[in-house]
């Protein structure tokens, strides 16, 4: 009792203490620093992802600040198990959702909060702040001061508020801008959580003994969980396929969705899990980290204390799998289980049709007092949706808006990124909605992860004046209640490929029982690094191990099962499996680079590091438009017949774009990427009825960047189309869509399946439709016309 | 053939499957400009058949699509009554419309023209009786009518011509009111004596019991001609009436009707008051020419009261005329249908009658039509009736739903207020939704209304008297709903002149429509200007709010009634003449008749007239041969671009004037012809919406110019019609029915 007071008395300091260097910054701080350049917003009236734009600033987590470095340094601070993206809470109304383990065997039954943030410069202190909950216990609140640099606050959580095992954290920002009260300046609005530095202090000293604690390990620098197979120097390909069970099966015990896998003949450094596979019978498997260890997995703490290792070790090499097994079968099954099984939130599964509420998918409803309301959930559909427009995915709407908004207040409902419909609300006496259907267009969505964003831009004509005195920030404007439904209609179900957000949503087609072969085109530990991140993503994807090997060198004909090619030259893509400019002999032998080398990314971006791609279907008519967007800024003067003739040309592209279902014409479309990039390639081998998945960039360290970006949860949820291809330099992604698909698999025969087909089929090919129609009731009428004279009183001539 | 059948069944099914597909936004837009493409191409033949149905089919594959997507996408959430009450009003009115369509598509797939089949014997024609019923008409409209009948062609002793007096019964006689009673009493024995004097057979019955219906069913106990032909009291029957009609029932013993239309010497109030009767084409010629041919195609030609022939013994397996409800005519033709029997419709004009003056007349008129036809769809429920074709009942249920046209009127009015006013959502669309629907069905309703009826009906004239009917039928409808049985007949009331402009009595609530019209037109724009995201939706609602003003806005002219000084309707006939005055004799085009008197041109010399002189002469005109005799004195002349027109009255009106007046007015069907023909000129949509807009506004100034009283005019003294002489010894009787009672005028004949 006596310990607790006076750990009370030290967490009251820390707090205090806290505040105090949070807010001194915030007062001397200048509007005009150089530190961080606010972010431009959109035009008014019009809502834009803030992550389709390009930020010209670094935000980088490289150099937290000095009053951070005790919990930098210190081994007992649990890392949230959420990936870096999660870390960033925009709008004026954010709520970050974290969850940590804890063990209260362990780490004791209380312990400190540490939330370590930097903020936009435009955050106005005054009316901002951070409100902390654990458990759904406020914790603390403070005001949200800190535009230069991360500081850091503490806060004592309580016995009674945590839990032993996943404690849940909530982080909402309330955010107002310092001088304008308009919806675009509601996208300068933001607070950066250090993914780094952030987390849960133990009130004991901890170590990482057991698999369970593998959950509280912290994330690289890359904001990746790093997952290092450690191999010895002269291993070859037999080892790494012998110890492939084991880092899948890892990769799905950590449950989480940010695991990037390198291959080295040395142990890692920083934050991560060192993976050995120790044989008795091998002297070089023989590791020194496993010399203590027992026979079957267990867990080795390193000399870095936020570094763990994990050592499989068997008497044989043969008998690694039965030791993996029993693991499997002991102490990693609750593990596994709960990876497997976990729901994720703001995630709906929509494996068939079904109606699901917000509320179900960890949606917590609040009053919104701000100007731009925003909220957003993952909505996954099955790989074998085929998206069209035989239905819609309907938004049973359940809100509210308050008296005294503007005429011109919304909803807007952003599919993938993509406007998809408006509802007007413009009651200005306030406005209630039941369950008011609001139609999504199904060819918007995808087989796989889609993201569903609504927002409400629900301003006053107060918020033109802005007047800090008077403003009033705290009076309701709008509500989403969590019965708020998503109503999934009965799908088209037909397997179509090549489609890279099915393989990315859900590992499709590689998730079966059949063989994946992994093709390392070079046996480097660069190539063998990205293989393994690609495959550790396929197997998280999945929810399931793979049947899979590594094979070195470039498939061929014979191979008929489905393939996963790392190559690290994109002529390979093209040239295709018989070509004969392989610079690389085949090796069995992996060839480890002396540095230990791992590509930093912060380092290299020069932009905002979290980026959705865009579609770029550079068609000659798509450049020709974009060049015509561009030069007409110059051209000032234009007679009045051009530029009638100009605008209708604009709207005969646009109801051609529209015609052929392509979105509206993005004015930044360039139809390529400069600089150094990477490919994802998914195309199909018709002779053996395989699909290959090519990643492909043109060096190995380029390969290995590509599929650390790709490891990014928020970027692989956006993959997409046939051909993708990323810019390692921005982080961009420019998604191609297949010029024609090819049916994988079809299983549903049913006749209402059939019929849904039948409409997405002819929706895609609707010249055949209205020929058939056309066709179909001409004979239909003509038959009429000669026999109804026959009917009735006879008129026949 | 059967191979053709089921391959036709086969393709009809797999296109309805296709269009049953849920197929994209862009998919459905191109299909509707195909469809709308092939529509249109299959217009450019409307004598070709087959043309004919692909035109009707790719309409079809419109309003199907529109139907299904408006059933199944754009209603508004059930949980929102705010929104889903009024929008599923409107929805059921939308559909009630697409209903309609879909039976006139039926009903005119294939419209008859029938060729009159040619007469082999005179003596095998049947007797015939004519009925005349009447309650309250003029004698000398009733003379009119009855010289008609006398002066039609068929052999004499197989024709009888009945008066049947409905105003003269031993119950009215027998009122309690004693002037009610004098009144009947003078009309009975005036009346008697007209039919005496024109040798035509008078009858009344002792009760006033079903109405019409029971007065000819007592004429039927008295008479034995095996048909019987039926002419309203103001329905004059041309010469070759029994030609053209009668030889139907020699080749088809189970013929129990020939129906003709109904030709009408004055206008409407919408055309009186529009000033459109020169023009335009009447609104019953759509019914005449378009819908009554369509029925014949089914079999399902229809009794419509007067200008018709009826089988004797047909009527007698039914018990005679029906009279349970207040339209007789289609209650019979329904019962006799039922019964096996046959009609046909004979698409020439043979009779000339005339339609109700004022617009509250006009009104009671189509109050008895509304009420009578929805008494028969409660009542006998045509659509189940049994006995009829299946053909036979779409068409019945098709004519009776017709009438409950005012309650989706009067919800398209209203509906866009709703949104503009209130912004209910009751019509969930976006704009993109809006035109590959929606506009492109719009298009082919025109496209098909202009294919159809273009001819009989001018765009936007239709919606004009629906919604002049409709403010008025609403209440009438509601009623017969309430109770089927109550409503009873009244005659409608005709030959009325009227002195002065003036606003009629039902005005108000289109004055207050109109008003509230224009509320939400002025706020819709205001909302439009101000609302800086002003949406599809209130661009679309404030474009159907200003159609509904602009109809609005008309009617208003239709109530706006002008003055009707003409108490004889004329007929132009072109029929040439000799006029006399003592031994000299001009020769003249007499260019009209009517009751009271004739139009005259004098072809070579022009007699020397004196201004208000009582110039007098006698009228000569020829019929194989045989001359025709009747006095006339001057009432008026004018030169009018170098051609002489004179107005003569008849000097005084014996039988043998009416005679004469039946020869130079009804001895020639073409003339009738040809002035419908005249009248049916197609009028663009364009040309016809510019003319129907530029019309609003002036009506609209005419009709407030009248409410301020500015449309009064002075009163126009004109000679009175000579009396009807119905004796020798020169006894008269009013040409009108007079207020008081009268005694019986002119001089004691000698014994």
């Amino acid at each position: 009792m006596q310990k607790l007071k006076h750990k009370l008395l030290i967490a009251g300091a820390y707090a205090a203490i806290s505040v105090g260097t949070a807010i001194s910054p915030i007062m001397a701080q200048s509007l005009f620093s150089n530190d961080v350049a606010p972010i431009k917003g959109p035009t008014k009236g019009i809502v834009q992802s803030p992550f389709a734009k390009t930020e010209n600033f670094i935000m980088t987590t490289r150099q937290p600040a000095l009053a951070l470095e005790d919990a930098v340094v210190n081994p007992t601070l649990i890392a949230f198990n959420q990936p870096r993206s999660r870390f960033k809470l925009e709008g004026e109304d954010a709520l970050g959702r974290f969850t940590f383990q804890h063990d209260m065997d362990k780490a004791g039954t209380i312990g400190e909060l540490v939330i370590a943030y930097k903020n936009a410069v435009s955050v106005m202190p005054e009316a901002s702040s951070l409100n902390i909950k654990v458990n759904g216990y406020p914790v603390g609140k403070f005001p949200i001061a800190s535009s230069s640099e991360f500081s850091a606050h503490k806060f004592l959580v309580p016995a009674n508020a945590l839990v032993d095992g996943t404690n849940i954290v909530e982080i909402q920002a309330i955010q107002r801008h310092r001088v304008d009260c308009s919806l675009a300046a509601t996208y300068e609005l933001w607070t950066e959580i250090d993914f780094m530095n952030s987390g849960f202090l133990t009130e004991d000293e901890f170590t990482f003994s057991d698999l369970k604690s593998l959950k509280m390990i912290g994330r690289s620098e890359n904001g990746l969980t790093d997952l290092r197979l450690v191999l010895p120097k002269n291993s070859g390909i037999g080892d790494l396929n012998a110890a492939l069970p084991l880092v899948q099966t890892l990769s799905l015990a950590l449950g989480r969705d940010d695991v990037a896998v390198t291959v080295s003949d040395k142990s890692g450094i920083g934050p991560g899990i060192d993976v050995y596979l120790a044989a008795m019978d091998r002297p070089d498997l023989n590791y020194p980290a496993a010399a203590n260890a027992k026979h079957g997995l267990s867990v080795v703490q390193t000399q870095d204390a936020r570094r763990v290792a994990v050592v499989l070790k068997a008497p044989s090499i043969g008998q690694a799998t039965a030791q993996l097994l029993a693991g499997i079968r002991g102490e990693l099954k609750p593990m596994l289980d709960a990876a497997i099984s976990q729901e994720k939130h703001l995630e709906i599964n929509a494996d068939a049709g079904g109606v699901y509420t917000l509320g179900q998918a960890g949606y917590t409803a609040r009053s919104f007092s701000g100007r731009l309301f925003r909220t957003n959930f993952d909505l996954v559909l099955p790989a074998d949706f085929y998206p069209a427009e035989y239905a819609t995915i309907d938004l049973g709407l359940h809100a509210a808006t308050s008296p005294g908004l503007n005429p011109q207040s919304q909803l807007l409902v952003r599919v993938n990124g993509q406007i998809v419909t408006s509802l007007p609300m413009r009651d200005t006496d306030g406005e209630v909605f039941e369950d008011r259907r609001i139609e999504l267009p199904m060819r918007a969505f995808r087989p796989g992860r889609n993201q569903i964003e609504v927002l409400a831009e629900v301003e006053k004509a107060s918020d033109e004046a802005c007047v800090y005195s008077e403003r009033d920030e705290t009076a309701p404007r709008f509500i989403l209640l969590e019965n708020t439904e998503i109503r999934v209609p009965q799908l088209a179900r037909i397997s179509r490929l090549p489609d890279l957000s099915v393989f990315a949503g859900t590992a499709y087609p590689y998730r079966n029982d059949e063989r994946l072969n992994i093709y390392a085109v070079h046996a480097d530990s660069r190539t063998l690094s990205a293989a393994l991140t690609m495959m550790s993503k396929m197997t998280i994807a999945s929810g399931a191990p793979l049947n899979s090997q590594v094979i070195l060198g470039r498939p061929d004909n014979s191979d008929r099962d489905n393939k996963l090619v790392i190559a690290p030259r994109r002529a390979f893509i093209q040239s295709g499996p018989s070509a004969d400019d392989e610079p690389h002999e085949v090796s069995y032998r992996i060839k480890f680079y002396d540095a230990d080398w791992l590509p930093d990314l912060i380092t290299t971006a020069s932009v905002e590091s979290i980026a959705l791609p865009k579609v770029t279907q550079a068609t000659p008519e798509d450049l020709l438009q974009a060049f015509r967007h561009k030069t007409q800024k110059t051209a000032t003067e234009l007679s009045t017949a051009a530029v009638i003739k100009q605008k209708f040309d604009d709207l005969t592209h646009r109801f051609q774009s529209w015609l052929k279902y392509e979105p509206a014409i993005d004015s930044a479309v360039t139809g390529d990427i400069d600089g150094r990039k990477a490919n994802l390639v998914q195309t199909l081998d018709d002779q053996n009825n395989s699909v290959v998945t090519w990643l492909a960039a043109d060096t190995p360290e380029d390969v290995v960047r590509a599929s650390l970006i790709l490891a990014e949860p928020d970027i692989w949820s956006t993959v997409k189309g046939s051909d993708v291809t990323i810019d390692l330099r921005t982080k961009q992604l420019s998604a191609q869509l297949p010029s024609d698909y090819k049916v994988h698999a079809f299983t549903d025969k049913s006749p209402s399946n059939l019929r849904r087909l039948a409409a997405a089929w002819f929706s895609d090919n609707f010249i055949a439709y209205i020929v058939l129609i056309v066709a179909f009731f001409a004979f239909f009428a003509v038959w009429l016309g000669r026999t109804i004279p026959k009917a009735g009183v006879r008129t026949e001539d | 053939m059967k191979l053709a059948w089921i391959s036709a069944v086969i393709a009809g099914v797999l296109g309805i499957f296709l269009l049953w597909l849920p197929m994209s936004l862009q998919a459905q837009l191109v299909l509707s400009f195909a469809s709308l493409g092939v529509m249109f191409f299959a217009m450019s033949r409307p004598d070709n058949k087959v043309f004919r149905l692909v035109t009707f089919t790719f309409c079809a594959i419109l309003a199907i699509r529109y139907g299904f997507w408006r059933s199944t996408e754009t209603l508004p959430s059930i949980s929102e009554p705010a929104n889903f009450i009024p929008g599923f009003i409107l929805y059921v009115a939308e559909m009630y419309c697409l209903i309609m369509l879909g039976i006139s598509f039926f009903m005119l797939s294939d419209p008859l023209k029938r060729k009159t089949p040619p007469l082999k014997k005179i003596e095998d024609l049947p007797t015939v009786d004519v009925f005349v019923p009447t309650y309250n008409e003029d004698p000398e409209l009733l003379a009119g009518t009855l010289a008609a009948a006398k002066s039609m062609v068929y052999p004499k002793e197989k024709l009888k011509i009945w008066l049947l007096d409905d105003g003269g019964t031993e119950q009215k006689r027998a009122d309690k009111d004693p002037q009610k009673a004098i009144a009947a009493t003078r009309r009975h024995e005036q009346l008697k004596a007209l039919c005496e004097a024109m040798e035509v057979n008078y009858l009344t019955r002792k009760r006033n019991e079903h109405a019409k219906a029971g007065n000819m069913n007592e004429a039927l106990k008295v008479t034995d001609g095996e048909l019987v032909v039926v002419f309203d009291a103001d329905h004059a029957p041309v010469r070759t009436f029994m030609r053209e009609t009668v030889t139907y029932f020699l080749d088809d013993p189970k013929l129990f009707l020939a129906q003709t239309p109904h030709f009408f010497l004055n206008p409407d109030p919408l055309e009186k008051n529009l000033q459109t009767f020169k023009n335009m084409p009447s609104e019953n010629e759509m019914f005449y020419s378009v819908v009554q041919t369509g029925l014949d195609k089914w079999d399902a030609s229809f009794f419509c009261g007067s200008g018709a022939v009826l089988r004797r013994a047909a009527l007698d397996t039914t018990g005679g005329f029906a009279g349970q409800s207040i339209t007789e005519d289609c209650e019979t033709a329904l019962a006799l249908h039922s019964n096996g029997w046959h009609s046909v419709y004979i698409n020439k004009p043979l009779i000339a009658g005339l339609q109700p003056e004022t617009f509250d007349a006009f009104i009671g008129q189509r109050a008895r039509w509304c009420q009578g036809m929805l008494q028969i769809l409660i009542l006998n429920r045509p659509f189940l009736a049994k006995g009829l074709k299946m053909s036979q009942r779409l068409c019945y249920a098709g004519i009776n739903l017709f009438w409950l046209f005012p309650i989706s009127r009067l919800i398209f009015m209203f509906a866009p207020l709703l949104y503009i006013f209130f912004s209910l959502e009751i019509y969930q669309a976006n704009i993109q939704e809006f035109c590959a629907y929606a506009l492109t069905y719009l298009i082919a309703s025109f496209g098909m209304q202009s294919y159809l009826h273009g001819k009989v009906r001018w765009p936007w004239i239709s919606e004009l008297y629906e919604y002049v009917q409709s403010v008025m039928l609403f209440g009438s409808i509601l009623s017969v709903i309430r109770s089927p049985r109550k409503p009873t007949f009244n005659v409608t009331a005709k030959g009325v002149t009227l002195d002065n402009n003036f606003i009629s009595p039902l005005a108000r609530p289109y004055f207050v429509i109109f008003f509230l019209l224009s509320g939400a037109a002025l706020y819709s724009f205001w909302r439009l200007l101000t609302e800086p995201v002003a949406s599809d939706l209130l661009l679309m609602v404030a474009g159907w709010n200003a159609i509904n003003l602009s109809i609005a806005a008309l009617a208003l002219g239709v109530v706006a009634e002008r003055r009707e000084l003409r108490r004889n309707q004329r007929l132009p006939v072109q029929r040439h003449g000799l006029m006399r005055q003592g031994d000299k004799t001009w020769s003249i085009l007499i260019k009209d008749a009517s009751s009271g008197g004739i139009g005259v041109q004098f072809l070579d010399d022009v007699p020397e007239i004196e201004h208000d002189s009582n110039w007098q002469g006698e009228v000569e005109v020829r019929r194989a041969g045989k001359q025709v005799k009747f006095p006339v004195i001057i009432r008026s002349g004018s030169i009018v671009e170098g051609e002489n027109h004179y107005g003569f009255a008849y000097t005084v009106r014996t039988p043998e004037v009416f005679m004469a007046i039946a020869e130079v007015m009804y001895s020639d069907q073409e003339i009738l012809q040809e002035r419908i023909n005249r009248r049916q000129v197609r009028q663009n949509i364009l040309t016809g919406s510019w003319v129907f807009a530029k019309r609003s506004v002036t009506e609209t100034i005419r009709a407030f110019a009248y409410l301020a009283g500015l449309g009064k005019i002075e009163p126009v003294e004109s000679a009175e019609d000579a009396p009807i002489t119905v004796k020798d010894n020169n006894a008269q009787i009013p040409g009108k029915v007079m207020p008081m009672p009268q005694t019986m005028g002119g001089n004691r004949a000698e014994a």
